[in-house]
Formats: C-alpha cells, structure tokens, sequence
C-alpha cells in the first residue's frame, strides 16, 4: 500500500478520502432455492439484477465491505444455509471469498445473517463483490430479495497517515 | 480532534483511514465454562485474533468481526459469549468494546455471528484489539479459526470536515 503524499495531490480533484457502494434489493420476494441450483448462485434484488457492487480504483487501498440479508426454509429438519461474498478477481493478497453459514429449520421464521470482510485491492483492475449461495446440503432455502432486508454495500480506502 | 488540512504535513498522505485485518488458519477450538474467561480466541497457527494500531492522530478504531461457531458437546441448548476487547483502555476507559451471546446447540450446523465495537484512541499508544471466549453455560463450544469464515477488522477514522 504506498498512499499519494497531500503535497503530490492534483489539487483539481477532491481529497482521496472514500468512495462509498450500496446495492440493495429492490422487489419484495422470496428467491427460492435447492439442489437444482448450483452452488455459487448469484443472489438477486428481485428483478434479476445481482446483488453486486463494482469498483475500478485509481489507486491502491482497502474495500470494506458488508453484506446482510434474511433466509429461511421450508423444510422441518435443522439445515444450514450458507452464503459468501465473493470478490472477482482475487484481491491483492489473493483473497475471494467470505462465508457465512446459517443454521435453519421450518419451525423458525426467517434468520438474519452478516458478512463483514475487508479485501486490499490493486489499482486499476475492475472488481466487484457479490452475494452468492452456496448450498444447504440438499434441502430448500428461501432468500428476500427486497431492500428493507437484504443489501451489500462497499466502502472504499486509500491507507494514509493516522 | 481533527488536525485542519493547512497544518497537516505535505510529505504524508492524508490521515483518512487505515484498515488492519485478521484472517486465522484452517482449523477449530474447543471452549468451555472450565476454560478462563478472557482468554484470547486462537488464529488457529499459534497465534490470536488480535489486530494492533499506534495512532499518529487521536481518532477512532471501528472493530467488526465475524465468528463462526457451533455446540461440540451437550445435545442441549447452551450459551457462548465472545467479546470484542481493546488494550490499553481507550481514551473513554473503554477495554471492553461488546459481548456477543450466542444460542448453540448441537442438533445445529455451524452459524455465523457479526459483532461490531468502536474505541476513541489517543496518539502515541500501542493498541491491540482482540476476541476473547466471555462466558459459558456448560459443555463444549468450538469455534472456527478459518479466516473464511471468522475474521476481526479494524478501521482507524480521523474525524474531519464533511
């Protein structure tokens, strides 16, 4: 991570102090789900839009990134839905992939679930964050594709002095 | 406590951030009411879930982390905490920054739990930020060291104009 000097900073462009990504869902919904998908299936926000978020950064610097959404199945056995945020390409460390798993039964109502991670990234290279689904060994899950539930959102970082 | 720009120094970058992250190895450990509360969660290589930081300005430390657990023992429902901790206290006192229960039994996969705590740091201090194993209502717990699935973030913000 090597971070530009203030007194090298173009001064016609603002101070590099964040740039800030929010996807949310957008058409409430279940996004249902079982063996027939594969592993590694996209989530989406209700219309078939993924639930992604991109960046192309000039500089070096760190992308924070926190993913949150709500699952449930149908099926009356304790099952666990698991779910990533996954990075393309891999970041600077060659680092992809965050996993949350959730434990779920029919007899409980919808379970929430985070992902907090962090990934340094290289100037230059087009990246974005997605949610995906990962299986529940067999069984069915449930995801809400509406807003009010489910989002990823990105914050990006250049390393300074503090 | 922000530093105004015309003073800070042209041969640094801007103090806008600093992310720090922890990513353990693969592997698990068992906690339990006989082992001592406050005993650092392993990274699974001989090493903990610790991030450290010695601010240049007084700013603020936000802390995430995401831990994977489930019940080893017991085939009841039982209680494990973890907790967020900084050392030395930070500026407000604060050594203690949240303390997350967790419902664990062992009919259940592993889950996913995402925690958040903030410290106001003063300069010149060496601090370190870490997970500890918090409480226990009996049997055996185990937590998951692989970085894909528990993790500890932190951000350092240097409070500015906006």
């Amino acid at each position: 991570m090597s971070p530009v000097n203030l007194g090298d900073l173009p001064s016609n462009q603002p101070a590099p102090t964040g740039l800030v990504q929010i996807k949310r869902g957008v058409v409430d919904g279940v996004l249902s789900l079982n063996n027939n998908n594969a592993a590694g299936t996209l989530i989406h926000d209700g219309t078939g839009a993924p639930m992604e978020i991109a960046i192309t950064p000039n500089r070096p610097g760190w992308w924070l990134i926190r993913a949150e959404t709500i699952v449930y199945t149908p099926d009356a056995i304790w099952t666990v839905a698991v779910w990533d945020v996954f990075i393309t390409p891999n970041d600077a460390d060659n680092v992809s992939q965050s996993i949350a798993y959730v434990p779920t039964h029919s007899a409980q109502s919808w379970q929430e679930s985070c992902i907090d991670t962090a990934h340094r990234l290289n100037a230059a290279t087009a990246y974005k964050a997605q949610i995906r689904w990962l299986g529940n060994g067999g069984w069915n899950n449930g995801f809400w594709t509406g807003g009010t539930y489910s989002y990823i959102m990105g914050e990006f970082l250049e390393d300074g002095s503090l | 406590m922000p530093t105004n720009l015309a003073a800070l120094p042209s041969n640094k970058p801007i103090p806008n951030g600093k992310i720090q992250i922890k990513r353990g190895a693969e592997g698990s450990v068992d906690v339990a009411n006989i082992t001592p509360y406050g005993t650092k969660l392993s990274d699974g290589a001989g090493g903990f879930y610790e991030i450290s930081y010695t601010p240049t300005y007084a700013c603020y430390w936000v802390v995430r982390a995401n831990v994977m657990a489930h019940q080893a023992t017991g085939n009841v429902w039982q209680r494990w905490d973890y907790r967020i901790n900084i050392t030395p206290a930070d500026a407000d006192g604060v050594t203690s920054g949240i303390t997350c229960p967790t419902e664990l039994h062992t009919s259940l996969s592993w889950r996913t739990f995402a925690s958040n705590a903030r410290f106001r740091l003063n300069p010149g201090v060496a601090y370190t930020a870490f997970l500890t194993h918090q409480y226990s209502t009996g049997d055996w717990h185990r937590y998951h060291t692989n970085g894909l699935y528990t993790r500890l973030i932190g951000r350092i913000v240097g409070e500015g104009t906006l």
